[in-house]
């Protein structure tokens, strides 16, 4: 036994190798002492300020767009098979050390309206996501994957979330690609329909900070509604970030709660006759989420130093964990096939959709009543 | 019904070392725990 497991190991080191080579030649080499080598994303951000700084085509988008073009052009390598199957050990160790990112210190920052603003938007949309996603017979890793991306803050949130409700590559891929579509129509329309209505500076910040779903595109569309000056900086940016901000934070506790959604909703379409038993939940319940929680309490409590500014240690778990994103994300979009996503039609994009639609209508609302 | 059972690719062979997802998991916990002492110590 010990031999077989032995030579299974061994097996897995040519694939590794690949994901890795990839991971680096998306990344860069600068973290391993080789500055010389900038990266693809290096490359794409001092070429193209609109794919690189806008829409934030990072290394994550990058190694999952390399993986889907060997999976479907040549194929994965027979050598490279076993390597490439264990991906998800490397998201599910990424996902523990992001917990290093989070400290329950800031959430005492930040202001009461922000918090009350983004906590309702954040778990309404991942609410009616999944419903809606149920409704349309969309898998529920899939519409998990997707509550994820429209809830918090896109790409980051959809890979933190994905190995907790088992997401499939094809997941993934349909998620990112739903949320950065219709985060650009939001980047281009926000502005003008802000400007339509009168909106003053912080309303739009708040409105942009609730309302559009990746980072990058409300830092553009704040400063597209109100640039600044040098003596007087975008208020409407200023706003937008704290808004944005808020949401970020919120992750840990976003992963929490869509992995148990997940797993009541599994338990409620597999064993409807016989009732949902604590062991059963338990049995399904991801076991790493703890892990990924034990994390943020550790960092929270000081156990690897100060967080602002950030100690050695944790700028080498932050340094880590986006080598083993790289790795285990390349892995997953070596697994991506075209025939897999045309099954999935077009659902995603309409429940990504409609949910993104219903969160920037409903915060429009909600900011239009609240700040003046 | 079936066709949501359909296995995908990955989660055939996300077993290539571990038997159940569970142990996988377990894993990921340990492994990480292992590079997050070997930093403390080495940094």
């Amino acid at each position: 036994m010990t031999d077989s497991y032995a030579s299974k190991c061994w097996k897995v080191i040519p694939g590794l190798l690949l994901m890795f080579f990839i991971a680096a030649l998306s990344m860069g080499t600068k973290d391993l002492g080789l500055p010389q080598w900038i990266g693809l994303e290096g490359i794409l951000k001092e070429n193209s300020d609109f794919l690189g700084k806008v829409l934030k085509i990072n290394y994550v988008i990058l190694v999952i767009i390399i993986g889907m073009i060997i999976r479907n052009t040549i194929g994965i390598p027979s050598w490279a098979l076993d390597g490439v199957k264990t991906s998800r050990l490397f998201i599910k160790m990424g996902v523990i050390l992001l917990g290093t990112l989070y400290s329950l210190a800031e959430l005492a920052t930040l202001g009461a309206t922000s918090v009350v603003l983004i906590l309702a938007f954040v778990f309404g949309t991942i609410i009616f996501t999944m419903w809606f996603g149920k409704r349309l017979s969309m898998p529920t890793s899939s519409a998990a994957c997707l509550a994820a991306g429209v809830g918090v803050c896109g790409v980051s949130a959809i890979v933190a979330v994905a190995p907790a409700v088992r997401g499939k590559g094809e997941d993934i891929a349909y998620s990112i690609a739903t949320i950065l579509s219709f985060g650009l129509v939001c980047m281009f329309t926000f502005p003008f329909l802000g400007h339509l209505m009168g909106l003053s500076s912080e309303q739009f910040g708040a409105w942009a900070g609730t309302g559009i779903l990746n980072s990058g595109q409300v830092l553009a569309a704040a400063l597209a509604f109100d640039p600044g000056t040098v003596d007087n900086p975008s208020v409407s940016l200023k706003v937008g970030e704290v808004f944005n901000l808020t949401r970020v934070v919120f992750l840990p506790l976003v992963v929490m709660v869509i992995a148990l959604l997940y797993t009541r909703m599994c338990n409620e379409s597999e064993n409807q006759e016989s009732a949902a038993t604590t062991g059963s939940f338990m049995s399904k319940f991801p076991l790493f989420v703890l892990g990924f929680l034990a994390t943020v309490m550790l960092t929270s409590f000081g156990a690897f130093g100060p967080t602002e500014p950030a100690s050695d240690e944790l700028k080498m778990f932050r340094l880590l964990y986006g080598w083993f994103f790289a790795i285990g994300l390349t892995g997953l979009g070596l697994q991506i096939s075209f025939a897999e996503m045309k099954k999935a039609g077009g659902k995603p994009l309409i429940v990504g959709s409609a949910a993104g639609l219903l969160k920037a209508v409903g915060s429009l609302i909600v900011v239009l009543l609240l700040i003046d | 019904m079936q066709k949501g059972k359909a296995v995908p690719d990955n989660e055939k062979g996300k077993l290539s070392l571990f038997t159940n997802e569970r142990h996988e998991d377990m894993a990921a916990i340990i492994g990480a725990a292992f590079f997050m002492l070997l930093i403390i110590i080495v940094v």
